[in-house]
């Protein structure tokens, strides 16, 4: 009986250890994030049609005011809740073809929006993050050392809506073949219906603006192109240009221009930079 | 299986080894014997004759895919998914040790995709006397589950075992206790390294008042007392909002027995627990339930009523969809599982409803005018679910504020069904069921993406009979009507089944949506199904065409998208 009376003491004190947390002060911690020169992209994947993305976008908007430049967003519209449904009145169609490939190779769509990639590096074994993930992935690479440095350069022609790029990349530590740069074109505050849940029914905005929405990729494809078909030395200054030819339909004061390194085998994000179309 | 003594010989293996050496073709059978001894650290074990008692058993589902574009069958690339799985447990005297294989080449459509084999489930258990300890994975539920529940449903995908220890014990008459600390499995998956970032602890006690009284024992009156606690720890790693890393949910229960009288009472609250689920709100949640029933011969009455509000408790506050739910909150609504019935199925909304069901079953008597030669049952179902009616606070992180009572005007979910079964004589019996349903669809557009502006309102009504021709065989047919103007419109449904009992049966069916708004979606899915049963195991093959839709257990729900191809089940147990 003793030895039972033991185990039944035993039992309680496990559930008394295990003491609960109350916030009753401060809810914000309003610390500075110095960063050491890393850029993070944030894919935010997305829906006109999906009513829980609008609390991604508040989060993403969020992270926005905490790392300012240090983060750099891309809205990518993805699976069925980006689907153009005239009859509810989803007229604008954000979806393309890059957007589709990482759709195919990180199923966001399938995990459920919405859901992000910070850098495409995989945080607990997976790379797709649910938003309130989002800002301790970040702050997590804005600590670390850069690989490399990002500086981009445009110039815009508006009689021909071309613009030209040129991307310099300086490494601070071995870059391999499989580095490819991709650069990509996003426009913002796009206006379009957006569902919305947690407004009462019918539930959605009908002037919403929809953010540095990913309109299309410059490089080749979705993973872009090589930088060196060989080993890339540590100091190595490397410059790639590119021509693109806006979409008549896009504004050009609203576009801008991303670039970044990924590690072809992984796809991880090395390092990213950000730079308006028009100056 | 007796594994005394443990020989395999080829030839003369009996019918579970040579099962066991089909699936796992360079395993000996013996090895799993010794795993399981090894499991125990019970190595002695070797020198006594008896080596203990095996049992288990398995399944195995397998299909094959074909693009179906007219019902929106996606492509699959491998064109084939299986989702299998092997229990084995091994019992002597006071030790028990068990494990589940489990393979997926790729998972079937709609459970969270995995390629892959591994061994999410082991343990190892002993119990003598007093005392009772787990080391591994283990199932586990408090009260009704509302401060926590870990089961697993195969058929959902659903799997949300903790991985750690248990302690139970029943120190004094009457008295249970049961402590626990682990972390849980996520969404189906087998590696370890997927294993809940949160960690769970709780501890669990419940007493049977007159188990501890020589004189409450004898009288008719019996009631019990529970209180439990759980914790999640996880630290908080968000670089803005203060998170707390330690959040507690408890509850108290009440169970009384009287003759055919039962109640049961359950309360608990929740403290701050800001998620993805909640969105981040600091509000604590708390739920209510109460179930009770009466029963005596021919009659039996039940009525429930639950409330919760913000009571979504994960492993994981990042967590969503049915991914490291801690508890679990029963649904109070009938389970149907005729077909289209179960077009309208109701998922629980852990951050706030208000649910009443009532039920009525009566046997009116055989040999009389309306109950016929052998009596006829009748069923009343009722149940409602309402959304609470919430305010938002002005300090968004506080959430909102709601009244007891729920939104009444608003339905979520409203099910009044009726059934009437009758055996009209030794061969033949039949079941008749009409069922009004008033369903909020946009609940589920974050699983579907269906689009709705109003409440679905159908009616459905079912019809199943059954003759037995003579003997062994009986022949079953259904007949099945669903009228909505809403989401697809209505169907129709029928069914033929022919049973050769116990051995074989083979089944055919066809639903039809004649009544969608879209003339190119007016389509038939056709099934055919065929099965045999050979002693414990189970063999059905079929055919045909799935609509997609959503299927629920007890609130919890997966998305099954519609599918062509063939289908092979195995299942047995030895």
């Amino acid at each position: 009986m003793r030895f039972s009376i033991q185990i039944l003491v035993l039992t309680c004190l496990l559930g008394l250890f295990s003491a609960c947390d109350y916030i009753e002060g401060p809810k914000v911690d309003e610390t500075a994030f110095p960063s050491s020169g890393n850029k993070v992209l944030l894919e935010d994947f997305t829906g006109h049609q999906c009513g829980s993305c609008p609390r991604a976008h508040e989060k993403a908007a969020e992270l926005k005011e905490i790392f300012g430049e240090n983060l750099i967003i891309v809205g990518v519209h993805v699976g069925g809740f980006a689907d153009v449904d005239v009859a509810d009145g989803y007229l604008n169609d954000f979806k393309t073809p890059m957007g589709n490939d990482l759709d195919a190779y990180y199923a966001p769509y399938n995990e459920g929006l919405p859901v992000g990639l910070v850098n495409r590096r995989a945080f607990n074994g997976k790379p797709l993050i649910k938003h309130p993930n989002w800002g301790t992935a970040i702050s997590q690479i804005l600590a670390e050392d850069p690989k490399l440095s990002i500086d981009i350069q445009t110039a815009y022609n508006s009689t021909s809506r071309e613009v030209s790029i040129q991307t310099d990349m300086e490494y601070f530590s071995a870059g391999t073949p499989d580095h490819q740069l991709v650069v990509i074109i996003t426009e913002d505050s796009l206006e379009s219906k957006q569902a919305d849940y947690s407004l009462p029914a019918p539930s959605y905005i009908s002037s919403y603006k929809q953010l540095h929405v990913l309109r299309a990729s410059v490089t080749n494809g979705t993973w872009g192109e090589q930088i060196k078909p060989a080993q890339i030395f540590v100091g190595e200054r490397l410059t790639k240009t590119h021509t693109f030819v806006l979409n008549p339909d896009w504004v050009a004061e609203k576009c801008e221009v991303v670039a970044y390194v990924i590690d072809n085998t992984t796809k991880e994000v090395l390092q990213a930079q950000i730079a308006h179309v028009v100056h | 299986m007796n594994l005394n003594p443990i020989v395999a010989v080829r030839g003369h293996e009996t019918p579970c080894q040579a099962l066991l050496r089909c699936f796992l073709p360079k395993v000996e059978v013996r090895s799993f014997a010794w795993l399981a001894i090894f499991l125990m650290g019970a190595g002695n074990a070797f020198a006594q004759a008896d080596l203990g008692q095996i049992h288990g058993n398995f399944q195995a589902d397998a299909q094959v895919y074909r693009v179906d574009s007219a019902i929106g069958a996606p492509d699959f690339p491998e064109n084939l998914g299986s989702n299998s799985y092997l229990n084995l447990i091994y019992t002597r005297g006071d030790l028990e040790a068990g494990i589940r294989y489990e393979a997926y080449y790729p998972t079937l459509q709609g459970y969270t995709r995995q390629m892959g084999s591994g061994i999410p489930y082991r343990y190892a258990r002993y119990r003598h006397k007093v005392v009772d300890v787990t080391a591994g994975t283990f199932y586990e539920q408090f009260g009704s589950g509302m401060v926590l529940r870990t089961y697993e449903e195969w058929g959902l995908g659903f799997d949300n075992s903790l991985d750690g220890v248990r302690l139970k014990s029943n120190p004094i008459a009457g008295v249970y206790v049961t402590g626990l600390i682990g972390r849980q499995r996520n969404a189906f998956s087998n590696k370890i390294e997927d294993l809940s970032p949160g960690i769970v602890r709780g501890a669990d006690a419940e007493w049977e008042v007159n188990a501890s009284f020589p004189r409450l024992d004898s009288i008719k009156t019996r009631v019990k007392l529970g209180a439990s606690f759980v914790s999640r720890y996880q630290k908080d790693e968000d670089p803005i909002q203060i998170l707390p890393e330690n959040v507690g949910i408890y509850g108290a229960r009440l169970n009384l027995l009287r003759g055919g009288f039962n109640l049961f009472a359950e309360v608990a609250t929740k403290i701050n627990d800001p998620s993805t689920v909640n969105n981040l709100i600091y509000k604590p949640g708390n739920a209510m339930l109460v179930q009770a029933s009466y029963s005596q011969k021919g009659l039996g009455v039940s009525f429930e009523f639950k409330r919760i509000d913000n009571m979504d408790f994960r492993s994981d506050r990042a967590a969503t969809f049915n991914n490291l739910t801690v508890n679990f909150l029963p649904a109070q609504t009938k389970q149907h599982t005729y077909r289209l019935p179960t077009l309208f199925p109701w998922a629980t909304q852990a951050m706030g409803e208000w649910a009443l069901q009532g039920e009525i079953a009566y046997k009116i008597k055989k040999d009389t005018k309306l109950g016929g030669p052998y009596g006829t049952t009748v069923a009343l179902n009722i149940s409602r679910i309402n959304a609470l009616d919430k305010t938002p606070t002005v300090d968004p992180f506080d959430g909102y504020t709601t009244p007891f009572m729920g939104k009444m005007d608003s339905v979520f979910f409203q099910d009044i069904n009726l059934e009437i079964t009758r055996k009209f004589s030794k061969s033949f019996k039949a079941t008749l069921q009409f069922l009004h349903f008033n369903y909020d669809q946009s609940l589920f557009k974050q699983l579907t993406g269906f689009s709705a502006s109003e409440n679905v309102v159908a009616d459905v009504q079912v019809l199943d009979m059954s003759w037995k021709v003579k003997g062994k065989h009986n022949l079953r047919w259904e007949l099945q009507h669903c009228y909505t103007r809403q989401e697809f419109g209505s169907w129709a449904m029928a069914l033929v089944e022919y049973t050769f009992a116990p051995k074989f049966f083979v089944a055919a069916f066809d639903e039809y949506n004649y009544g969608n708004a879209e003339e190119s979606k007016r389509l038939h899915y056709f099934t055919g199904t065929a099965g045999v049963n050979l002693d414990n195991y189970r063999i059905q093959f079929g055919y045909g065409r799935q609509r997609a839709g959503v299927l629920c257990v007890g609130g919890v729900c997966r998305l099954v998208p519609a599918s062509n191809g063939f289908t092979l089940s195995v299942s047995g147990s030895f």
